[in-house]
């Protein structure tokens, strides 16, 4: 049963995570962000099929993924298989794992932010905000790993309403349906690298289950709930796309920076106008879990690091949250106001997510499978001598 | 955990100290702001803009016409808001009249400039007006039409639901203009008589006003625009003819490898008033009279497309058509030059129906 | 550990105040009796001459009438012949007494002490007849249905329970509580149904207790609370035996305590403070309904103030043209800014709930009308609140009525307070960021060690067939699985 708050450690883990927590929760780490500004960075209609290309192989990485949890050979999980590359390897690697899960987290959040600041409030300073929702982040993930995680459901039902608003969209005379031609591709799609590199990274999330201790996870239901959670995604992608290239025609949508928001400006209730200002504030409860899993995330690569010195109590959760409100503050102040440079950390980003999402699930495919050989083979030697 | 007592007053600190000299805002409280719903853009004498608006909106107080020109919007909004004592704000513009010399000089800078502001929504209508709508708007002001913002509001609202007259707004402009297969249109008022009548539509080539529909013309202009649509009248001047209630539906197809474009317009309704003497007592008859009827519209849509073809614009997104599942036959370029050297045929079936009453009218007389 | 707990400092530890806590000191003895009770004004003592042998009696004279002294106690103990009297002395209500506690707590019950000389001592226990007759409840009181609520005694409220679940599953137990108090609590369940575990922490909350006077239900829930910061009840407070059955057979814990008419109920969910019997009573569709509503107009009063704060300290934008004529208009002539407007109303409304609340019934109508008519329509007159301030004031007031949960109200309006302040700093922002720190603080909460938002989160699909909406009655054929009771089914399967 449930413990009392705070009493028990930080990543103690009672049950397994249910089939909901678990898609919910890949499902917000895919759209968190890039929901908002895909469509302006897809806007031809051939796009449609690179959507589906990417959730295609978005599906064998979480095919992988699941694969690495079924495996009964390999030990402890994650840090097992990482233990096995030796404690020099094992020790950059956290480090580089912190670097990620700190830098997704501000940038997430700063993007954030800076849709709040310039839409909402252009006079206030934008750190606030993001102060404000690190108190918020802390304030969840100070339940501990399990109960941070279970705040999907809660985030997904707070945010997932929104997209009935737009439902309108989708028919005539708002939706032009000839906007959608040419379908086919009439000769391959030119798009840079960087198109290729944001769809991909929009679909980046679910490695971060790797880290989950094997007892959090009963390998069927990651599965079915991954698979599902990456279907619902590559859903949302291609609905919102669709709306966005009938609303507006490709030229004109390559104008847009967020055209998810401007088009809910659109919308005109009898009793209300301008719905972006309930709209942008209930994307705040799911920027809050994300970043919430990530503050825990850092905190347990602190731990890990740190390994005798700090595993008493709390006292890397602090940390890692005192990393992150420096690390805003610098953002906020250096960063963030110069519209280049936060395109800058935004790429980076994009090429964070699609490198973690096409490394990890193989790398630990790949590592597990060579250790269950290995040990096939030791077990078969000794068997024949 | 002695650490973990300490650190919320930390936060607490750092979020006083941060947010602290955020509390005094720059808020928009109502009773301080004039939010302006109506603005009148002409073009100045050195080529500067000349930016109207009625002060104080929505409030029931002597109002007027304030009037500042300068070379760009927010320059002007600037020059305004030092004239007036309430700040003026833009987040409520519901309705932007331009001059007939601002638009043949183009909008999409203009529009931009609205665009990038957050603030303002997409949803603002756009008209074009001829005649000194400054004067308009004083002289009803003094005649005790004091909200004559909300009116005219009102008025659009109603237009653009009833879909018969052109209405379009700011998103519908732009998405036209870097539509690369459609122009865009507005709706043309004139200031006449001390009224603001709706008299046609603004065709536009880009951004520019390069001419306009008559309002005789309207109604069949109406009917190429939109792939279905209901007017409520539709007179025929020449046979003497209103029909009533018509639904339009347009159908458009290519052929010759894009030289031909058929345009098949059906229409469905009744008769409201028809010549004295007309017979229509047989099939035959109303028959007769049905295809007569068909060529009077037909000859009035030929003429329109002549005048679309001769300005070189596409009001009606033709282009649109000939994207194909696989292919884009033309680019923007290749379909600005190809149109207004296009073959078009049309093609008017009407319907008439309940011509029973029709029938005994005839019988009576 | 909470939010707010991190800012106050550890308890002190503290040394138990021994008066409090300690025994009467000496042995049982007529002497030590007398010393206890010296200085009580209707301490008796009485002596008698039995026969052969004296017998004291004592007793506190307001507990016991005196005629039932003369003829349960004396009358026997002059017609016994010899020796042993108090044996022989003809009550069912005899106990016997081997303490000087004992003896204290006895005849502070209203119990009647006889001590004979060769040092038997007994007590005859007199049932004080004190206390009100079954009435209706009256602070959740539902036009059909069953009408009996609890009263101050405790034993008849065993009883209106009993009566409703006459099967010896239903187990019952009791303590003590309250060194000054000595309340007795009775902890009920249904074995066989209930988990074990809930049991077992029940049980481990209501021995802890330590404090010298509990007189109500709710001072005992404040210290069996999980959470001690949070605004939200973590144990249902209610009068009524119909809802207690209820909840003992789907698997839940009670608390009777005496002297109260309130049991406590837990573990409860944030849903089912939204609960009224009236549900049941209902159609399916009209009980759906009904619930429905009462969560709109929670929203409603949580909401409706600060949103109108926001829009007009904020956004303009996001009204209407037409509206934002009729706001513009109302607020023109005010002469402080909404939020002063808003939270000047909401405390004037609070003050005048709250007066008439205090006041004799009669009066409270005259200061209802007086104050929400006419101050209400004053208050416009002068320029002091705009008329669509007042609408939205009274609405909000109105629609924070619906929540079944008393408690739930008013904890509503302090929520309703601090996003007032959210909303006048960031406007609609600011509501969305109070919205999303009361899912985290909800998400959080735990009662009876139970998660509160469930079955939200965690998510069970099953019981979703009682929270927002109704289902029918025969279709409810499953126990709330978030209690996770030993049976899951309500119904038995053996009747066709």
């Amino acid at each position: 049963m449930a413990s009392r708050v705070g009493s028990a450690g930080l990543f103690s883990i009672s049950a397994p995570f249910g089939f909901l927590s678990l898609a919910f929760w890949a499902n917000r780490m895919q759209t968190l962000y890039y929901l908002l500004y895909l469509p302006s960075v897809l806007a031809e209609p051939v796009m449609i099929g690179l959507i589906l290309l990417a959730a295609g192989c978005s599906h064998l990485n979480i095919l992988m993924i699941a694969r690495c949890f079924a495996w009964k050979e390999t030990p402890g999980g994650y840090l097992g298989i990482v233990r096995t590359l030796g404690s020099a390897v094992s020790f950059l690697f956290l480090l580089a794992g912190l670097f990620a899960v700190l830098m997704k987290g501000i940038v997430l959040m700063m993007g954030y932010v800076d849709i709040v600041h310039h839409i909402l409030f252009p006079a206030l300073h934008a750190t606030l905000f993001g102060i404000l929702l690190l108190c918020a982040c802390v304030y969840l993930a100070r339940l501990g790993m399990e109960k941070t995680v279970r705040f999907a459901i809660v985030a997904f039902v707070g945010t997932i309403w929104v997209t009935f608003l737009y439902v309108p969209f989708a028919f005539p005379p708002a939706a032009e349906y000839r906007h959608l031609l040419p379908l086919l591709p009439e000769h391959m799609p030119k798009g840079d690298w960087q198109t290729f590199l944001t769809i991909w990274a929009a679909f980046s999330g679910p490695e971060y289950m790797l880290a989950l201790p094997k007892e959090a996870v009963d390998a069927k239901k990651l599965k079915t709930a991954l698979i599902s959670a990456n279907a619902f995604t590559a859903f949302e992608y291609i609905f919102f796309f669709v709306i966005c290239l009938t609303f507006y025609g490709s030229d004109y949508l390559q104008r847009q920076d967020l055209p998810i928001v401007d088009l809910i400006r659109y919308i005109q209730l009898p009793f209300a106008e301008r719905l972006e200002m309930i709209l942008i504030p209930a994307y705040a409860i799911s920027v809050v879990y994300v970043v919430a899993i990530l503050l825990l995330y850092a905190a347990g690569a602190i731990q890990c690091l740190a390994r005798s010195r700090l595993s008493e109590g709390r006292a890397p959760f602090w940390l890692a949250f005192l990393m992150m409100l420096l690390l805003t503050w610098m953002a906020g102040r250096w960063i963030w106001p110069d519209e280049w440079k936060a395109k800058e950390w935004i790429t980076w980003l994009s090429w964070l997510d699609a490198s973690t999402y096409t490394v990890l699930p193989f790398g630990f495919f790949l590592l597990g499978w060579i250790t269950i050989r290995r040990k096939w083979r030791v077990r078969h030697a000794g068997g024949s001598s | 955990m002695p650490a973990a007592r300490h650190k919320p007053l930390l936060l607490l600190l750092a979020l006083l100290v941060l947010g602290g000299c955020s509390f005094v805002d720059k808020t928009n409280t109502i009773e301080e702001i004039s939010p302006v719903v109506l603005l009148y853009l002409d073009e100045g004498n050195d080529g500067s803009v000349k930016l109207s608006t009625i002060i104080p909106p929505l409030k029931k107080e002597k109002k007027s016409v304030i009037t500042t020109s300068s070379n760009t919007l927010i320059e002007g909004r600037y020059l305004r808001n030092l004239k007036y004592y309430r700040e003026t704000k833009g987040g409520q513009i519901r309705m932007i009249f331009f001059s007939e010399a601002m638009a043949n000089r183009g909008l999409t800078s203009l529009l931009d400039t609205l665009l990038r502001d957050p603030e303002i929504s997409s949803r603002v209508f756009l008209s074009v007006v001829r005649g000194d709508m400054i004067g308009y708007l004083n002289r009803q002001m003094q005649s005790g039409q004091e909200e004559i913002d909300l009116y005219l509001y009102k008025m659009f609202a109603h237009y653009e639901k009833q879909g018969q007259l052109t209405t379009s707004n700011v998103h519908e402009f732009l998405a036209r203009v870097y539509n690369p297969y459609a122009d865009p249109v507005l709706p043309y008022y004139a200031v006449a008589n001390n009224e603001l009548r709706y008299s046609g539509t603004a065709l536009f080539r880009g951004d520019k006003m390069v001419g306009k529909i008559p309002l005789s013309d309207d109604v069949f202009f109406q009917m190429l625009r939109e792939k279905r649509g209901v007017q409520k009248t539709v007179p025929l001047s020449e046979a003497d003819v209103v029909l009533g209630s018509i639904k339009t539906e347009r159908q458009i197809h290519f052929t010759d490898s894009f030289r031909n474009v058929h345009i098949d317009v059906m229409l469905k309704g009744r008769v409201e008033e028809v010549p004295a003497g007309q017979k229509t007592d047989s099939p035959r008859e109303l028959q007769e009279f049905e295809r007569k009827l068909e060529r009077r519209i037909q000859e009035k849509l030929e003429k329109i497309i002549d005048r679309t073809q001769a300005l070189r614009v596409d009001p009606f997104g033709l282009g649109m058509h000939t994207v194909g599942w696989k292919e884009r036959p033309f680019t923007r370029e290749q379909w600005n030059q190809r149109w207004p050297d296009m073959d078009v045929t049309i093609h008017v079936s009407l319907k008439l129906e309940h011509t029973g009453m029709l029938d005994s009218h005839a019988d009576r007389r | 550990m909470h939010w707010i707990g991190w800012f106050k400092k550890q308890d002190k530890s503290y040394t138990p105040n021994e008066a409090d806590t300690q025994p009467p000191a000496g042995n049982l003895s007529p002497q030590h009796v007398q010393q206890l009770f010296h200085d009580i004004h209707d301490a008796q003592v009485h002596e008698l001459d039995a026969g052969v042998r004296k017998v004291k009696l004592f007793y506190i004279r307001s507990f016991v009438d005196q005629k039932q002294v003369e003829s349960d106690i004396v009358l026997p103990l002059l017609h016994a012949p010899d020796e042993q009297a108090g044996q022989k002395v003809i009550s069912e209500d005899r106990v016997d007494v081997t303490t000087l506690q004992q003896a204290e707590e006895l005849i502070l019950q209203g119990g009647i002490l006889v001590f004979d000389e060769i040092g038997n001592v007994c007590a005859v226990k007199k049932q004080d007849q004190l206390g009100r007759t079954i009435d209706s409840s009256e602070q959740e009181s539902i036009v059909y249905g069953p009408k009996d609520s609890l009263n101050e005694r405790l034993d008849k409220n065993l009883t209106l329970i009993r009566r409703r679940l006459p099967v010896a599953s239903l187990k019952s137990k009791k303590w003590t509580a309250g060194s000054l108090s000595k309340t007795s609590v009775v902890l009920l369940y249904m074995e066989g149904i209930v988990n074990p575990e809930l049991v077992r922490i029940a049980e481990m909350k209501t021995n802890q207790f330590d404090f010298d006077v509990l007189l109500d239900s709710s001072h005992i829930s404040a210290l069996m609370e999980d959470h001690v910061n949070s605004v939200f009840p973590q144990f249902q407070q209610t009068d009524r035996p119909d809802v207690l059955a209820a909840a003992l057979a789907s698997g839940k814990v009670v608390w009777l305590v005496d002297n109260t008419s309130f049991a406590l109920v837990a573990p409860i969910t944030f849903f089912d403070l939204f609960q009224s019997p009236e549900d049941y009573i209902h159609r399916w569709m009209v009980g759906s309904f009904l619930r429905g509503l009462r969560f709109v107009a929670f929203v409603i009063a949580l909401f409706l103030t600060p949103a109108y704060v926001a829009v007009t300290v904020h956004h303009y934008q996001m009204v209407p043209l037409e509206m934002l004529f009729v706001l513009m208009q109302s607020r023109s002539e005010i002469p402080y800014p909404p939020f002063w407007e808003a939270l000047l109303m909401l405390l004037t409304l609070e003050i005048l709930k709250e007066a008439s609340l205090r006041m004799p019934t009669k009066s409270g109508q005259t200061l209802g009308i007086v104050g929400g008519i006419v101050i209400g329509q004053a208050a416009v007159d002068a320029g002091i609140a705009s008329n669509v301030m007042v609408i939205v004031i009274s609405i909000s007031a109105i629609a924070s009525f619906l929540v079944p949960n008393y408690l739930m109200t008013n904890a509503s309006k302090l929520l309703q307070f601090a996003l007032l302040i959210l909303a006048a700093w960031l406007g609609m922002w600011g509501i969305g960021f109070g919205l999303l720190w009361l899912c985290i603080h909800l998400h959080g909460l735990t009662s009876l060690g139970q998660p509160y938002l469930s079955p939200l989160s965690p998510f069970f699909a099953s019981d979703w067939k009682d929270t927002v909406f109704r289902a029918p009655l025969s279709r409810m054929r499953t126990r709330p699985a978030y209690l996770k009771p030993l049976q899951r089914m309500r119904v038995t399967g053996r009747k066709p």
